[in-house]
């Protein structure tokens, strides 16, 4: 394996040294708790990963539609989602690596249509910069593309997969049905980690997941003041810490990290825009990973601020009941099933995605909202006619645009820019001026 | 109280007067490589019509592409905004506005109240924008004004033009008329074609009535009859007579007076 040992590929290299280069940014400064505790999270995770690999120990690929609680359910198995790399270098590295990994993919044969964050992680595996799979724990959302992506990468590491099936609907019913395959998926997990599962591990697992799903709820509701207390971007990070490190105490830390920036922000009565905010736009569908620093423009030249995003918005659904293995196994498909981002929005009938849109344009007081159109994600693109049609009925205006939210040369930054410096000064100004 | 609303465009150069609530003189001339002194002589010839001096215009805005050379301009507004308020002033029911100028094609769309609820532009591709037209019409070797009347006077039979590049088109024209094809068909095609591209942008705001066309283009009925066809929407004129090639230098007008009038705390 490329990455066995001390001698890492220079792609994880850039990972690690951005990651180090931010917390020296922002280690000293106070006022950057949320920052602080997910960069740091973000470092461990690497240096846990090196230490599994090094140590010999099993590595378990899950998606970001699979919370990786059940893999913690065993001891001693390091969880990886497929995506780690691509989130990873664009948040943290540099976003060329990303572009080169899908480009590798492409000349591979994989479709230019597939999303590029499954085309970087297919690049990923062909350029042998993920650790070796014991096996492979997959859930079929939240799109096409990530099916298409993990048959790709079942056939180039030939690991044992199992992909669970996730129903179209969410209700109770579909609930047992996904909680009956995870519990299935035990002895899958067993079989090919050589690891034994264990209940208790797994009860202290969802009750820590259960633990970082309160200080997100409170983030939530925090981040509904205004001003709005805290950073745009940082709402963008929310998908990250769940997908990585969902029952990890370290997610619990870094959702403290968000919670408590927050919290004391709003008693220091301070704003995260300079001079005060203008707007607030709840931001739908992706955000712009390759750039955060994006937000901060939103922020210094609109005056522009999102309280929340798609990505940031937890829903109240994701309380684990951890009394009996039945009840934790049924907490557990209840969260991946209503409370994953994306995952719970773009499966099923578009209303829920549509009514989640509108409860937090309302529950944010947003000005406008922002229909931010990643281009692979066709199931969530195929609605917007229906999402102006509500947005036009309930009063909110709907600025909508396409790009990539892991690939900058679909659309540039400065394009972006201009869409949205166009829509509040013709559309969202005017109104608030005339109000 | 008079106001007044320069807009510097890619291809035309306009300005009107507001005088009173009421529309004033407009001019019209083409865009050079000065739009400094472009946007001066269309004032100037606008104040010369009027019959009055610089200092009696209470306020001057500034819009269009060179909105930012207008320099005697108190401030400036986006072409968005101002073919948004011309359109609506000039006719209240207006809700889909479709401005069709040299550069480039925009569907705003207004709320019942009059603001501007969304809009979608294609300022990427020459492609059913008016120097699409200029361009195809210098291929045929006609001129632009006469293109709505060679529409008008064939049998209603469009050409086939299966390209939607600018570029491309040109190379389709051209076989077209090596095979004999009516001159009338190849235009009504190429109407056709600004109509199909102009429509898609149409349909992706959602179409709401009264639908109107603005910019340059709006004057060539060839194209209005088949953007009709193709939305299935009687397209509505603005009364009076009004150019609809100035309705920005009007809403720019428009929208000095409000402004005017509220830095001055009196409402608009």
């Amino acid at each position: 394996m490329a990455i066995l040992g001390r001698e890492r590929q220079v792609d994880w290299e850039v990972v690690y040294e951005g990651a180090n280069g931010l917390l020296d940014l922002y280690e000293k400064d106070p006022e950057s708790k949320g920052m602080n505790a997910i960069i740091k999270g973000f470092r461990q995770f690497t240096d846990n990963l090196f230490a599994a690999i090094d140590e010999g120990r099993p590595v378990v690929w899950h998606n970001c539609g699979c919370s990786p609680e059940l893999i913690r359910g065993l001891e001693d198995v390091q969880p990886m989602p497929i995506e780690v790399l691509t989130v990873l270098q664009d948040l943290l590295g540099d976003v060329k690596h990303t572009t080169d990994l899908i480009d590798g993919a492409e000349a591979h044969g994989v479709a230019p249509e597939v999303c590029s964050i499954d085309k970087a992680a297919i690049g990923a595996v062909l350029k042998d910069l993920y650790p070796q799979p014991a096996c492979m724990l997959y859930h079929n959302t939240p799109c096409d593309s990530q099916i298409a992506a993990i048959k790709a990468m079942t056939e180039l590491t030939g690991k044992p997969m199992r992909l669970m099936d996730i129903p179209y609907l969410s209700g109770d019913r579909e609930v047992k049905y996904l909680a009956k395959q995870l519990r299935e998926a035990i002895p899958f997990l067993e079989e090919h980690t050589g690891k034994r599962f264990d209940w208790e591990k797994f009860r202290e697992v969802c009750e820590e997941s259960n633990r970082t799903g309160e200080y997100l709820r409170d983030w939530n509701e925090l981040r509904r003041h205004k001003p709005c207390p805290q950073v745009s971007k940082m709402v963008a990070l929310n998908t990250a810490l769940l997908v990585a490190f969902s029952g990890d105490p370290e997610g619990t830390a870094i959702a403290k990290g968000f919670r408590d920036e927050a919290k004391e922000r709003i008693e220091r009565g301070e704003s995260s825009v300079e001079g005060g905010e203008l707007y607030r736009a709840v931001w739908y569908q992706d955000p712009v990973w390759w750039d955060l620093q994006f937000y901060d423009w939103m922020e210094s030249e609109l005056k522009l601020v999102i309280p929340m995003d798609l990505f940031g918005y937890y829903a109240s659904e994701a309380f684990i009941d951890t009394s009996t293995p039945e009840s934790m196994l049924e907490g557990l498909a209840r969260k991946d099933l209503r409370v994953l981002p994306m995952s719970r929005q773009f499966k099923g009938p578009i209303d829920s995605f549509i009514d989640d849109y509108l409860r937090l344009c309302k529950d944010y007081q947003a000005d406008f909202g922002i229909f931010a159109g990643h281009v692979a994600c066709k199931h969530g693109l195929g609605g917007i006619g229906l999402f102006r049609e509500a947005s036009r009925e309930a009063g909110i205006p709907l600025l909508y645009f396409e790009f990539d939210m892991f690939d900058p040369r679909v659309t540039p930054v400065e394009t972006i820019q201009d869409h949205i410096t166009h829509f509040v000064e013709d559309v969202v100004r005017p109104r608030k001026e005339a109000a | 109280m008079i106001t007044a609303g320069i807009d510097i465009g890619s291809t035309t150069s306009k300005a009107a007067l507001w005088i009173d609530d009421h529309l004033g003189p407009c001019s019209i001339g083409p865009s050079t490589t000065n739009p400094r002194a472009t946007a001066r002589e269309c004032y100037e010839k606008v104040l010369q019509e009027a019959g009055i001096k610089g200092e009696d215009v209470a306020c001057v805005f500034g819009t269009g592409y060179g909105r930012a050379k207008v320099s005697f301009a108190d401030d400036n507004i986006s072409e968005l905004s101002a073919h948004g308020k011309g359109a609506r002033v000039l006719l209240p029911s207006a809700r889909t506005i479709i401005d069709i100028g040299g550069q480039d094609t925009k569907v705003i769309v207004m709320d019942a109240a009059g603001e501007v609820l969304d809009f979608s532009m294609n300022d990427k591709c020459a492609a059913g924008t008016g120097r699409f037209l200029d361009f195809i019409a210098r291929t045929l070797g006609v001129s632009v004004k006469d293109l709505a009347k060679l529409h008008a006077g064939g049998s209603h039979q469009p050409a086939s033009l299966s390209s939607m590049c600018s570029v491309f088109i040109e190379s389709e024209v051209i076989n077209l008329v090596n095979e004999e094809v009516p001159l009338a068909s190849i235009v009504q095609g190429m109407h056709q074609s600004v109509a199909i591209r102009v429509a898609a942008l149409v349909t992706r705001m959602g179409l709401v009535e009264d639908v109107v066309i603005t910019g340059g283009v709006a004057k060539n009925a060839g194209v209005v009859d088949e953007l009709e066809r193709k939305l299935g929407v009687k397209v509505r004129t603005f009364p009076d007579g009004v150019d609809p090639q100035m309705v920005g230098a009007i809403g720019a007008a428009v929208i000095a007076r409000q402004k005017h009038l509220k830095r001055s705390g009196k409402q608009a």
